[in-house]
């Protein structure tokens, strides 16, 4: 036989064209009509949604309601997008679930129905009219010392905004001379869970369980893992005077969970009105047409295992009522000096 | 590149001076296609750029010492440099990508380190100009991917350790103008067996930060392929030599709810030297 270069070069080629080309094919690739994206949402709530114990909602029904409706929908101009979406919103809208929203490029949905009827128990305007007038901030805490100097205030508005314990202990010490603290997370919607244990760790004493957890393990409703304990073990036990937390039902997620966490801080009392739940930690996953979903998927329980989504009760219920004045704060101001005064 | 450097220092040591390495440091740029159903249910394309370094090596000193020693140098491309029959080689690449969703609503940034280190028998083959090598190697493939857009769910990695079947052809041919020399190369290589890592699909990272990290299993061609070639042509110019050529690298792996897959390919660009250190050039000889 006798061999020339060109066809050495196109046997290589073809070798290797042939190869590339044989394992193209194994992508999974996904359709994206309506009625696609409607299967593929409502799947993904039915697998990974951890909180239909807790909502009234039949997901199967939803199923059958909502399905006709997507057949009907055509997907012809730019405005039907819109459509699309109102129609996902108004679906996952019956769980009645903050975490839950979608995400497009053009909109996000917004559940509202959880904190509707409750009292707002916070005005800013109040705020920063009567208590925060000349605050220091450290990152995302602000800061001052009120009633004489003699108690500490602290607004956090969101787990969002990062603070580390260098600045948590420098307000700690700016407060060192004081009786007790009010920590005000109204209206805080919620953010990183490392902020709330780093939050909460001053107050601990010791090593404590301050709840549970449990994961989904499978797609079915019921499909769970066993229930994990949830530790705040980096107690650093620095603040050992009066701490009194201040929540509204806008209080949600993180905030939430703080909430729940300090009810075990020795010390502690919550004050306000009920907060706003948000007991599952959430996840999100994409639709076929790129849309985000975001969902509860991880189920968090108190330290007596009753689920917190429902929002935590506070130990004492104060309502907003003055418009001069923040009642809640009045009252936690009241508390640690009579705290003081019986000490 | 210090990792590959360190790879070629440990294998000079091990096989002792008067052996002589071939060495090709690449770069490379192309697309992919990525598809990691822990992340999104979506295909996700986009684009890839990297770097490499691949290192030839025989067992055993070549039997042309003598000019060695007179001309301390050898072209690159040198046909008697890989006459003896078993060789081995190591190579390292780091690639990084980035890659979009179909609706381009969302992104994926991926950073992946492929080394291995493998031996080949070579022998030729009807012609001398036609070598063929077959051989085993060992693969270590990571693959760090970042999805900007998700929720608790942001992190995924590819993992895996496998031993592979290697196997290629080269052919060599001469400019006889010039006296230069070219070769065409084609490379291959298939996992057979060994052990990958997935994430659990229902965790979220901070959950994995807890404690859950997800399985290690057994893979093999049954549950998980991967499968990369290359086309080079190796070019000599004066006392140099240049590569340029194409790649191609396809993975999957998973499980029935969930997908991992990637493919990409990629145009190389790079130089070849090869270098020889006898032990009576050594500093420390009196």
């Amino acid at each position: 036989m006798r061999f020339r270069s060109s066809h050495i070069v196109i046997t290589l080629l073809a070798l290797f064209c042939g190869l590339a080309s044989s394992c193209t094919h194994r992508f999974v690739e996904k359709n994206n009509t309506p009625k696609d994206n409607f299967e593929a949402l409502w799947q993904i709530i039915d697998e990974k949604y951890c909180l239909f114990d807790d909502k009234a909602v039949d997901w199967d029904s939803v199923y059958l309601d909502y399905s006709e409706r997507f057949d009907t929908l055509k997907m012809v101009e730019y405005e039907d997008n819109y459509r699309l979406f109102d129609l996902m919103e108004e679906m996952l809208n019956e769980l009645e679930d903050g975490h839950v929203n979608l995400y497009s490029p053009f909109d996000i949905s917004v559940c509202s129905r959880w904190y509707e009827g409750y009292p707002e128990n916070f005005d800013s305007e109040i705020l920063m009219k009567y208590y925060l007038k000349d605050y220091r901030r450290a990152n995302g805490l602000n800061y001052c010392r009120i009633d004489g100097d003699s108690i500490g205030y602290v607004y956090y508005g969101s787990f969002s905004d990062g603070f580390s314990m260098t600045n948590w202990l420098a307000v700690l010490n700016y407060f060192a001379k004081c009786r007790g603290i009010v920590l005000d997370v109204r209206n805080n919607g919620g953010g990183s869970m490392e902020n709330a244990y780093k939050l909460a760790a001053p107050f601990f004493i010791k090593d404590t369980v301050v709840g549970y957890w449990q994961h989904k393990s499978g797609p079915g409703h019921d499909d769970f893992s066993e229930v994990e304990p949830m530790m705040m073990d980096d107690s650093r036990g620095y603040w050992r005077r009066p701490v009194v937390v201040l929540c509204n039902r806008h209080s949600y997620s993180a905030a939430n969970f703080f909430v729940s966490m300090m009810r075990y801080a020795p010390n502690c009392l919550i004050l306000g009105g009920k907060s706003g739940g948000g007991g599952g930690m959430p996840m999100s996953y994409e639709l076929p047409n790129g849309w985000m979903v975001r969902f509860s998927s991880v189920k968090m329980y108190d330290r007596d295992t009753i689920s917190i989504e429902a929002g935590i009760k506070p130990h004492l219920l104060v309502n907003q009522h003055s418009e001069d004045k923040d009642d809640l704060i009045e009252e936690a101001i009241e508390l640690i000096n009579s705290a003081y005064e019986k000490e | 590149m210090l990792l590959a450097v360190g790879c070629q220092s440990v294998a000079s040591a091990e096989d002792g001076w008067g052996v002589e390495h071939k060495n090709m440091l690449n770069a490379r740029g192309g697309f992919v296609w990525l598809q990691d159903q822990y992340l999104s249910p979506l295909l996700y394309s986009g684009y890839q750029v990297g770097l490499g370094n691949e290192w030839w090596q025989g067992f055993k000193d070549t039997p042309s010492k003598s000019r060695y020693v007179r001309r301390r140098y050898n072209p690159p491309l040198k046909r008697s440099v890989l006459k003896m029959d078993w060789l081995h080689m190591g190579k390292i690449d780091v690639d990084y990508g980035w890659c979009y969703s179909d609706t381009y609503t969302n992104l994926i940034y991926s950073l992946g380190i492929n080394g291995g280190w493998g031996a080949c028998y070579s022998w030729k083959w009807l012609h001398p100009k036609l070598e063929l090598f077959v051989g085993p190697y060992l693969d270590v493939n990571v693959m760090g991917k970042l999805h900007v857009s998700n929720v608790n769910k942001p992190y995924s990695m590819d993992f895996s350790v496998n031993a592979c079947a290697m196997g290629g052809a080269s052919w060599s041919f001469m400019c006889k103008k010039k006296g230069y020399i070219y070769r065409l190369r084609y490379l291959g290589r298939l996992n057979v067996i060994g052990m990958d890592y997935l994430p659990d699909y229902w965790h979220s990272y901070f959950e994995m930060g807890e404690g859950v990290f997800g399985d290690f299993r057994c893979a093999g061609l049954w549950n998980h392929r991967h499968f990369q070639q290359e086309l080079t042509f190796d070019m000599q110019f004066t006392r140099s030599a240049w590569r340029i050529g194409a790649r191609h690298e396809y993975l999957e792996y998973g499980t029935s709810n969930m997908m991992f897959s990637r493919e990409s390919v990629s145009v190389i660009l790079g130089c070849i030297w090869q270098y020889k250190v006898k032990p009576t050039n050594s500093f420390f000889e009196l």
